[in-house]
């Protein structure tokens, strides 16, 4: 029973979409020591999203990253809720209006429905960010985290 | 290259002006020190008996000060540099507590040791400031938010504090049939199935403020490497919260992000 209500979660993305999600971080995170992580789940467990994007991100481990440049993509497909959040690191270069102004855009493409557009969009401005603030290290950087999209159960 | 120098040097700069002089260390040690005298002599007796006991039972040591102003300080500095000058917790197992509270910034600080931060995630600091503190604080009533909050980290520290959590939705009819529930959980089930991803209901249901809650997210959202929190309460007017830059090691800058719906 419960692996139904499981299968709806990972239905979200079909497996191109999820694909085309992990090609665009591996491109995004070209060039740079920074790692993005995307985690879609129903519902968002706590009154505010980016709460539970901050917990997510203590669950994956995503503030080992060297340089505290992880950045997680957090998305509530059933609440409509959404977040992102990211380490000490790349907060500190592009602070807050940054984040909310990456928020508002990819909200606008939610809303006509161009889930994956956004999504690739936004990994790819994140991925700018994270090159601007964090170039890749000439001797080489390695990916720190993985980066096929999470799906929370 | 030489502009990351130059950051460093700014944060190193910028370190030495706030590392100034904290509260000196109280001679007999206590675990509650109040400076700006908001605890009567028996709430302070109570709480320090209280966390003598964690102290004996557990050997989590859990300091509370009190201070009246950080005098422009940010309250991560302080808290860091009183953290260590004290030497709150064991040298060995550095399982130790402050919480920090500033009373006239109206801030609150729950510095972890490195021993601890596992058992006291930023995730659970940010819940006992959010929900013990702050509404006791906002009430006026000092003891009985440091009352709780000591409680909730002596719980967090050997692992029984859990964070408490909004109920997914789930029917109402506890006294109906079960054969009711199994009727409805399968109608629920294939509506599930039939909205199928893209769709979704309830959508306007949940949606908070989202100013409101980014707020909230900046204040509450600062991941700090000791695996400790800032947090404000009071009326509004917090701002940037425990935000800009700290220095090396114990005290940082946050992560920050955004949120909202759609």
């Amino acid at each position: 029973m419960w692996s139904l209500f499981r299968k709806q979660t990972a239905d979200f993305f079909s497996p191109a979409e999820r694909e085309e999600i992990s090609k665009a971080i591996t491109e995004a995170e070209k060039k740079t020591s920074g790692e993005i992580r995307v985690y879609v789940e129903g519902h968002c467990p706590v009154d505010n999203p980016l709460n539970r994007a901050q917990e997510v991100f203590a669950q994956l481990n995503m503030q080992q990253t060297e340089a505290r440049n992880g950045v997680l993509v957090y998305l509530a497909m059933k609440d409509r809720r959404l977040a992102v959040y990211g380490d000490e690191g790349i907060h500190a270069r592009v602070g807050e209006d940054w984040w909310q102004q990456e928020i508002n855009s990819l909200i606008a493409r939610f809303r006509d429905q161009q889930y994956v557009t956004g999504i690739v969009t936004m990994i790819h401005d994140i991925g700018d960010a994270l090159r601007t603030h964090f170039p890749y290290d000439e001797k080489g950087d390695r990916n720190e985290l993985p980066n096929e999209i999470v799906l929370g159960d | 290259m030489k502009s990351i120098g130059l950051t460093l040097l700014a944060f190193f700069t910028s370190w030495m002006v706030y590392s100034q002089e904290v509260l000196p260390r109280p001679n007999p040690p206590r675990l509650v020190t109040d400076a700006a005298g908001i605890l009567s002599e028996a709430e302070k007796s109570a709480l320090e008996q209280k966390l003598v006991a964690v102290d004996d039972s557990s050997s989590n040591q859990i300091a509370v000060v009190i201070i009246k102003s950080l005098q422009d300080r940010p309250i991560e500095e302080y808290a860091t540099k009183l953290f260590r000058t004290w030497g709150i917790g064991s040298k060995k197992t550095n399982n130790g507590v402050l919480l920090l509270v500033a009373v006239d910034d109206r801030k609150v600080k729950i510095e972890t040791g490195n021993g601890l931060e596992g058992a006291i995630p930023d995730i659970i600091a940010g819940d006992i400031i959010r929900n013990r503190i702050a509404p006791a604080f906002k009430a006026g009533n000092y003891y009985k938010g440091i009352d709780e909050a000591t409680d909730a980290l002596a719980q967090a520290a050997v692992g029984e504090y859990k964070v408490a959590r909004k109920k997914s939705k789930s029917s109402d009819d506890g006294g109906s049939p079960l054969l009711v529930f199994f009727i409805l959980l399968i109608v629920v089930m294939l509506i599930l199935a039939s909205i199928g991803g893209g769709g979704g209901f309830g959508g306007g249901r949940r949606r908070r403020n989202d100013l409101g809650s980014l707020a909230e997210g900046i204040i509450l959202g600062s991941l700090l490497n000791g695996g400790s929190r800032g947090g404000g309460w009071g009326g509004g007017g917090f701002g940037g919260g425990g935000g800009g830059f700290g220095g090396f090691g114990g005290g940082s800058s946050g992560g920050g992000g955004a949120s909202g719906g759609w």
